[in-house]
């Protein structure tokens, strides 16, 4: 349940519970006041028959008030002398006091009271009993009844409403923020825009960020750290990685013949070395610093070239396609010997690996197939992460194919080899053709 | 005869011997020296035809090193390591033709020398497609014609043809044309928009294209 849902929830909750109240203590304030007034009334009429019937006035009425009033006059052995003994006597309450259909011909509730019956000659002949209908009041008591209810209901709708909305309101820069922490890449934290009033919410985002900055600080420092030994690196790696090469063939002097396999093999070791430290620097450095060389390059060739250093890699390029792209050669290069160097991996064996290259739409598709396990789900979408290895290796490879692809404009996938009995990986690069590139550029085409 | 004079100024011994080793195999004449104020006494005694230069010296900041040596028209190949390229330091790169990234392959060093060379002496003509183009008279040929080319025109081609499909931003042609008093404004929109005319005059489709957001290239 959302946090707006809840407040609201709590907001019309409170309101009702105090309208119930109100509506409740209204109501029996209402009430109470009603019967006592009916009571009086009735005590008053007892007192007044009884004057009368004192005074010797019985040219008088006996009851002031209209409406359904009864009046009965009982003497002391329990009859009633008026109206007459037919009827039987009403409860005898002195103070007065409210009952429930009082005698069987009398529905509804009524005020009863008692006075005492005095002759003129003063003496005692009974009680004077009185019987006031509370229906009136009673019709009253509901009338009040529903306007309370209509009000009630009107009033916790609109202050629910009022109340959905305020909180809605009051919560938006919560949301703001909620869907701004939401979107921060944990590779790649970057403080959260945020503007308000300077509030709680205004502190949590400050307290995010920095956060968020420390994070992006210690990644920094890492990464300064990691370039710096690539940089120590580099000169011996470049050294090593050419001597090897010169030795290997044979050109400075006469090497047997298992020195000189041994001596291909420490520099085909070497070329790695040079590679994954280039690799090492790609992902060290910030995007900031990917600084392309573009060129508009066959990619057919730039394939075949960097592939050429597996003798058993089968690699096809579409003749007849135009196969130009922009791209900055040297780091395709190192796109494409990550990615033949994961699959002959994979596949265990150079021959289980097929470059091919051919035009797709304006794109220039490049697909680097195995006939390794393959991939399921889960590895597909991780796989392009640092430091996430398929069987052996750094890691670096994909995340740095996946770094340098983005750069050069184009996009990069993975899926497994489908179909009975097959299995294996598909890697597709594809890159926006050079055509796609080319066109009017306001600013380079001048005036 | 070599096929170019070059002058390496590199402060790791054995980085330098095995540049030494590969440029000289390949048949370039290699003078090596080890630090910046060699390199600049150097490149006083003799005309080369380009430097190798490390960006990292132990005396001098490369980057000095740098601009007095294109201040004396010497074309410059920069060895670095990535961590240097900043804003700044590309500007002077734009200037300096080119760098390579440490650490690099010497079969990718030969490729870069060798173009530089290519561009800076010796060739006579560059052609494109039905175009060709002499440097030395700044005149382009082509099917229908011939015609002499202003001089920032002839630099801007010459440069072009020289790296096809290498894409050239509107900075480094400029810094190639001024050096580093950049004249601002669009002059080199206006050169490539004359160039354009004329190439177009010769009778053949012109060879130059724009690549959006980037620059200029032949293909």
């Amino acid at each position: 349940m959302l946090l707006r849902d809840r407040l609201t929830a709590w907001v019309v909750g409170g309101v009702a519970v105090t309208v119930a109240a109100f509506g409740v203590a209204t109501d029996a304030a209402f009430g109470a006041f009603l019967e006592r007034q009916a009571r009086e009334t009735a005590e008053r009429e007892a007192r007044r028959a009884q004057e009368i019937v004192e005074a010797g006035r019985p040219g008088d009425a006996f009851l002031a008030s209209v409406g359904d009033v009864r009046l009965q006059f009982v003497g002391r052995d329990g009859n009633v002398r008026l109206p007459g003994p037919s009827q039987a006597p009403l409860p005898e309450a002195g103070p007065g006091a409210v009952v429930e259909r009082p005698l069987s011909d009398m529905d509804g509730r009524w005020a009863v009271a008692a006075a005492p019956w005095r002759t003129p000659a003063g003496t005692d002949a009974g009680t004077v009993r009185v019987a006031v209908s509370m229906r009136p009041a009673d019709r009253d008591r509901e009338a009040l009844r529903r306007v309370l209810l209509a009000a009630g209901v009107l009033t916790i709708v609109a202050s629910g409403a009022a109340g959905a909305w305020s909180v809605r309101r009051g919560l938006r820069p919560l949301g703001t923020l909620a869907r701004a922490a939401d979107a921060v890449d944990p590779a790649d934290p970057r403080p959260v825009a945020y503007r308000g009033p300077d509030d709680e919410v205004a502190r949590l985002a400050d307290g995010l960020n920095r956060a968020l900055d420390g994070i992006r600080k210690r990644r920094d420092a890492e990464r300064e750290r990691l370039a710096d030994v690539a940089h120590e690196l580099a000169a011996p790696v470049t050294v090593v990685a050419a001597r090897l090469r010169r030795l290997a063939e044979g050109r400075d002097a006469a090497v047997s013949e298992p020195d000189r396999r041994g001596l291909e093999a420490a520099q085909a070791a070497a070329d790695d070395l040079l590679h994954a430290s280039n690799d090492l620097l790609t992902l060290a450095r910030g995007d900031l610093d990917e600084r392309l060389a573009w060129e508009v390059r066959d990619v057919g060739e730039s394939v075949r070239d960097a592939a050429g250093g597996w003798g058993g890699v089968r690699v096809e390029v579409a003749a007849d396609d135009d196969l130009r792209a922009l791209i900055d050669p040297v780091r395709l290069r190192q796109v494409v010997r990550n990615l033949v160097r994961n699959a002959v991996k994979a596949a265990d064996a150079e021959e289980g690996v097929r470059v091919h290259v051919a035009r797709a739409g304006e794109e220039v598709a490049l697909r680097v197939e195995d006939d390794g396990p393959g991939l399921d789900a889960a590895a597909r979408d991780a796989i392009f992460g640092r430091y996430v290895a398929g069987s052996g290796g750094t890691g670096l490879g994909l995340a740095v194919v996946r770094r340098l692809v983005d750069a050069m404009g184009g996009t990069v996938r993975a899926e497994a080899r489908g179909g009975p009995g097959v299995h294996g990986a598909i890697f597709e690069v594809r890159l926006p053709s050079a055509e796609r590139a080319f066109g009017a550029d306001p600013h380079l085409d001048g005036p | 005869m070599t096929r170019g004079e070059l002058l390496l100024i590199e402060d790791d011994a054995s980085l330098r011997e095995l540049l030494v080793q590969e440029l000289t195999t390949a048949g370039y004449g290699v003078r090596a020296v080890p630090d910046g104020t060699a390199g600049l006494e150097a490149a006083i005694d003799h005309a080369f035809d380009l430097v190798l230069l490390d960006l990292n010296l132990p005396d001098v900041d490369g980057l000095e090193v740098a601009e007095r040596l294109r201040d004396d028209g010497l074309p410059i190949l920069m060895l670095t390591a990535r961590r240097e390229v900043d804003d700044r330091i590309a500007g002077l790169y734009a200037g300096a033709r080119d760098y390579l990234v440490k650490p690099f392959d010497v079969r990718e060093l030969l490729a870069r020398v060798h173009a530089q060379l290519r561009e800076g002496t010796g060739a006579t003509e560059l052609r494109h497609g039905a175009f060709r183009y002499e440097p030395d008279t700044r005149t382009v040929h082509g099917p229908a014609g011939a015609v002499v080319l202003p001089e920032r025109e002839g630099e801007v081609l010459h440069r072009l043809l020289a790296h096809p499909g290498r894409v050239f931003s509107v900075d480094e042609l400029e810094r190639r044309l001024y050096g580093p008093d950049l004249p601002g404004s669009n002059t080199v929109q206006v050169y490539v928009s004359g160039l354009r005319r004329k190439l177009r005059g010769l009778g053949a489709d012109d060879p130059i294209r724009t690549v959006r957001g980037k620059g200029y290239t032949v293909a």
